[in-house]
């Protein structure tokens, strides 16, 4: 047999498993560490993967464009078309109406559950007589009426009243601003308040999912040609478009948060790795003393690595799927839990192999004799003083001093021991920010209610527009002074504010459609600060009567024209009678306007006055009140008791509003918490585990000092010093960095969702920083039982 | 006057008919400043005869009286702090502090008591064991002597009542054992401290006042 050659595979095997099985508690703390690490990897990704099927699953249930009063005739037709995978007819946006301070709307469209989700029955059966009607539980339940098949209901509908009989219901399981009362193609055809409302289109296009965005949107056009349907009848599922485009910002998104929570992971494991290696240097070296070459000893940590992970791969596999599938269930798939298991499984076993055989390399490296000489724990030599040492210089040695120094011992572990809880520790605190900075009521408030409270305005339906689209309404004057006077007259309103609007017909490069136009005063912001092309200053608007379009793409996207700078659109306008004038096109912005309230046009209030002469312009009075909290519900009812009087007046409220996010808040933050609460608990149980390690590797150390004389309480204090060296620049770097990642998260996050106001997590980092130095008290109590005096001299 | 004294020491493990009789009734007196060898082949029972002495372990049966206190009477915590003012140990692995200097390793005992080591005892300790130059360096770059001798001064720090010596010279050399033997005794006469030292080294144990011979956990012979 060569020297250089061995045969040895299951020997080596054999020394691996029982080293495992020797060192129990290290063992079973190393599988903790490992299995924890994989699961938190597992979790996220998945989860991560989750949230992507959900919404696809969702976009699969659901129409990729409406299209607007199109004529029965024409949708049978384009049912026929082989561009179209399905075609649902849908009347809907017919009023709302209120049966004891519920609101409720007719709406129309066939029982479907699959391709198109429409609403799923819990009970009973679709509508098909004329005066049969589905409703949802709650409703029922927020009306006070029983949930039984046959119940006899009478409902508003329009100027009269009509009783209605309930075949089915439906169970959405949550409270609604505004219900859907389901009814019968005969009712939607004949019904008062439905019979003059056109029918919309629900369509899926065939193969959509395996288009471009561009491409897509030039199919839904072309069919909105062919049967007649005008481009501003045409209403796009935008997120289903998004889904389709190259550069989805959502997708790279979930690809940075996989990779940093794949570094967390790895961290963590080659940490206890390498605290395992480098505690068992001695032991290596005695192992090459009796004739293990460095080669073996490699292999051996390896096998020791492979063996752990026989155990914890799978282990975390299942958990980590378990909690996925908690997380978000809707998006749940067995292939996607195949693929994630593979990859983080290979990752596992990978990340385990190189944790392994870098500090095994290192050791493998050191000879025999000095290994045999060498502790872990040497640290650096003092620096010698100059002019000599003076043998009886003191410093007291007490738990603390001890603890000082014994920061000197291998620093690049106790490195390594702190970064593996800052990693937690910033994650932690980036998901606190997060939730910390969201503001329910700022979410709903974006929009409609951002000033105000309650909106009154003409109900108007802007999916069925009228050449001068709610002219008729304003030339009521219902939104007048009076009604002004009274609102303010409420107790606690601390103002009401009128907002204007015009509206017309315009013309413009052949195409036509129903526009509204925001009032500019010379005193406004936004609209003066957006970048646009040509000019948009208030004098120039004022003296040639020029408008400014915003948010231009979508503009033409909709109505299928290219704004230019200089060009002439036609106004068609009603005051009583009919005008029309020209306007010129001074300025084009493709970026949008939110305090525009998406008219998305503006001309000046000189103009407007001009056009409309002393016309009631008022589209809304936004009522903003004292104390929201306090007075909001009151003032509610304040405000319904007095448009009740007017029917075509609508009432719209910060309450139903965030009635209507509540749950998608509340799904969101549940999951957010849930991370949250996975992230401490992985911290919290790695550094468990890294004490636990540390006390474990310290028997004798501690055997020793016990026997020389140390108490239990003052080896107790050492070790909770010791530890709380290590935590508190851990909790520095957290509370530092990852209040600092925190606020750069919710600052990206705010350009995109205004609602993100900045709060530091204050109670959040307390309550880590805290949990982080319990666990050491505890540990220090806990780790010290079974400290046997008597094995001093075990090596 | 004796310094320590045991009363039908016992120490058994397990039950019948598996028990192992580690230690199986030894009385025995040790003599205030003398130098006594307790010998015996390998498990024989005088580590567990050591660790009784010490404290480091209970005993099934009889008693360890150390200075005039009983050590059963005592719990752990009492144990512990009596071993630190009574009780110097030198081990067979040196068992120092690996990241204190030898200066800190010598007088941790006292420090651990809240109170400063008596700085002209300390230098003689230093001088008698030729650890001047060595005060500022870690055990981990001394040689094996030399961080028996630390040991040593540890154990004589707080001048206890009784030195007990595990196996002392096991992981040394034939002539460095000789040299700390040596110096064992010398500096047990200096500072009349009572030494008791575990060794399986006939020859060793030469040098001793007194020799106790241990066979199957019972004194077989005590010259």
């Amino acid at each position: 047999m060569r020297l250089d050659s061995n045969n040895n595979n299951g020997i080596i095997f054999r020394i691996a498993r029982s080293n495992l099985a020797g060192k129990r508690l290290y063992t079973f703390f190393s599988l903790l560490t490992i299995t924890l690490s994989l699961t938190f990897i597992m979790t996220i990704v998945l989860f991560l993967q989750e949230t992507r099927t959900a919404e696809q699953r969702m976009l699969g249930q659901m129409q990729h464009v409406m299209y607007m009063n199109m004529p029965e005739q024409k949708m049978e037709q384009a049912a026929r078309d082989e561009r179209v995978e399905l075609l649902l007819p849908y009347k809907g946006d017919t009023g709302e109406f209120e049966h004891n301070g519920v609101k409720y709307c007719f709406t129309y469209q066939k029982c479907q559950a699959e391709r198109i989700r429409t609403f799923v029955l819990a009970e009973g059966k679709a509508p098909e007589r004329y005066h049969e009607i589905v409703v949802d539980r709650a409703f029922m339940e927020q009306i006070g009426r029983p949930c039984a098949i046959g119940e006899k209901l009478t409902l508003a509908a329009g100027d009269t009243q009509e009783e209605f009989v309930i075949c089915g219901y439906t169970d959405g399981g949550q409270a609604q601003s505004v219900y859907p009362v389901y009814v019968s193609r005969e009712y939607a055809d004949f019904g008062m308040p439905m019979k003059d409302t056109g029918y919309t289109a629900l369509v899926r296009i065939a193969g959509a999912s395996d288009m471009e965005s561009s491409a897509f949107e030039t199919v839904v056009y072309q069919i909105a040609a062919d049967y007649g349907v005008k481009r501003s009848d045409v209403n796009i599922n935008g997120r289903f478009q998004e889904s389709l485009q190259e550069e989805n910002p959502v997708f790279q998104a979930m690809l940075l948060i996989s990779l940093l929570i794949l570094a967390a992971g790895g961290i963590v494991i080659y940490t206890i790795f390498y605290l395992s290696v480098t505690a068992r240097t001695r032991q290596i070296g005695q192992l090459q003393t009796i004739g293990m070459t460095g080669k073996q000893i490699r292999k051996m940590v390896r096998r020791e690595g492979f063996w752990l992970c026989t155990v914890s791969v799978p282990a975390a596999l299942v958990l980590g799927g378990i909690l996925a599938y908690f997380l978000e269930p809707e998006g749940w798939s067995f292939v996607n839990y195949i693929l994630t298991a593979a990859v983080t499984g290979a990752f596992g076993f990978l990340m385990v192999q190189i944790s392994a055989g870098r500090p095994a390399a290192l050791a493998a490296k050191v000879s025999p004799v000095e290994a045999s000489g060498m502790t872990e724990e040497s640290g650096p030599e003092p620096k010698k003083k100059a002019g000599g040492f003076t043998p009886l210089r003191h410093r007291e040695l007490t738990p603390f001093v001890m603890a000082q120094i014994g920061q000197g011992r291998n620093r690049k572990k106790r490195r390594l021991m702190t970064i593996s809880i800052a990693f937690g520790g910033i994650l932690f605190m980036i998901a606190a920010s997060y939730l910390y900075s969201w503001d329910e009521q700022a979410y709903s408030r974006t929009g409609d209610f951002a000033d105000a409270e309650y909106r009154v305005s003409y109900l108007y339906n802007p999916h069925m527009p009228l050449p001068y689209g709610p002219t008729g309404m304003q030339l009521t004057g219902h939104l007048g002074e009076d009604l002004k006077e009274q609102l303010l007259l409420i107790p606690h309103v601390r103002s009401v504010e009128t907002k204007h609007g015009t509206y017309g017909t315009v013309e413009y490069q052949g195409a036509s459609w129903t526009q509204g136009f925001y009032r500019l005063t010379e005193n406004e912001e936004d609209h003066f600060r957006i970048e646009a092309e040509g000019r948009r200053d208030y004098e120039y608007l004022c003296e040639t009567d020029g408008i400014f379009i915003t948010n231009s793409e979508f503009l033409s996207q909709i109505n299928g024209v290219s704004f230019q700078v200089g060009d002439q659109m036609t106004l068609h306008w009603f005051d009583g009678e009919e005008h029309e004038t020209t306007l010129e096109i001074a300025a084009v912005a493709p970026g949008m306007v939110p305090s525009d309230r998406g008219y998305n046009i503006a001309m000046t209030d000189q103009t407007m006055e001009k056009l409309w002469g002393d016309m009631n312009t008022a589209v809304d009075f936004c009522i903003s009140v004292e104390d929201y909290d306090r007075y909001g519900e009151q003032t509610e009812a304040d405000i319904r008791a007095l448009t009740e009087l007017y029917p075509d007046l609508s009432v719209e409220t910060l309450r139903e509003q965030m009635l209507d996010d509540s749950s998608s808040i509340r799904k969101l933050k549940m999951q957010i918490y849930g991370i949250s609460a996975f992230v401490i608990l992985f911290s919290v149980l790695n550094l468990v585990n890294l004490m636990i390690g540390n006390v474990a590797a310290r028997k004798k150390e501690f055997a020793v000092l016990e026997a020389i004389g140390m108490e239990a309480r003052q080896i107790r204090s050492m070790l909770f010093w010791e530890s709380l060296l290590f935590v508190l620049p851990a909790v520095l770097i957290t509370l530092v960095i990852g209040g600092g990642a925190g606020y750069g998260v919710v600052a990206a996050l705010k350009r995109i969702a205004g609602y993100m106001e900045y709060r530091f997590p204050a109670a959040a980092g307390l309550m880590f920083a805290a949990g982080m130095i319990l666990v050491p008290v505890l540990i220090s109590y806990v780790g010290l039982k079974g400290i046997d005096r008597s094995q001093y001299h075990q090596g | 006057m004796d310094i320590l004294q045991t009363n039908n020491l016992t120490k058994y493990y397990g039950t019948e008919p598996f028990m192992v009789k580690a230690i199986d009734g030894i009385t025995l007196a040790i003599e205030q400043g003398s130098f006594t060898a307790i010998v015996g082949t390998s498990g024989s029972g005088k580590s567990t005869l050591l660790h009784m002495l010490g404290g480091l372990d209970t005993p099934t049966g009889g008693t360890v009286t150390v200075d005039g206190q009983e050590l059963s009477e005592m719990e752990r915590n009492e144990l512990t702090i009596f071993r630190r003012r009574k009780i110097g140990f030198v081990f067979q692995n040196y068992n120092l502090i690996p990241n204190l200097t030898v200066y800190d390793n010598i007088v941790l005992p006292v420090e651990l008591d809240g109170r400063r080591a008596d700085s002209q005892y300390l230098q003689e300790i230093v001088k008698a064991l030729g650890l001047e130059n060595k005060l500022d360096r870690k055990p981990g770059k001394l040689s094996g002597g030399q961080q028996q001798r630390t040991a040593i001064a540890r154990a004589l720090i707080t001048k206890p009542a009784i030195i007990l010596a595990d196996e002392p010279t096991g992981n040394l050399d034939s002539r460095t054992s000789r040299e700390v033997i040596g110096l064992l005794q010398a500096t047990g006469k200096k500072f009349h401290q009572t030494i008791v030292m575990i060794t399986h080294n006939d020859e060793i144990a030469q040098v001793a006042d007194r020799a106790i011979r241990i066979e199957d956990g019972r004194i077989v012979e005590s010259r």
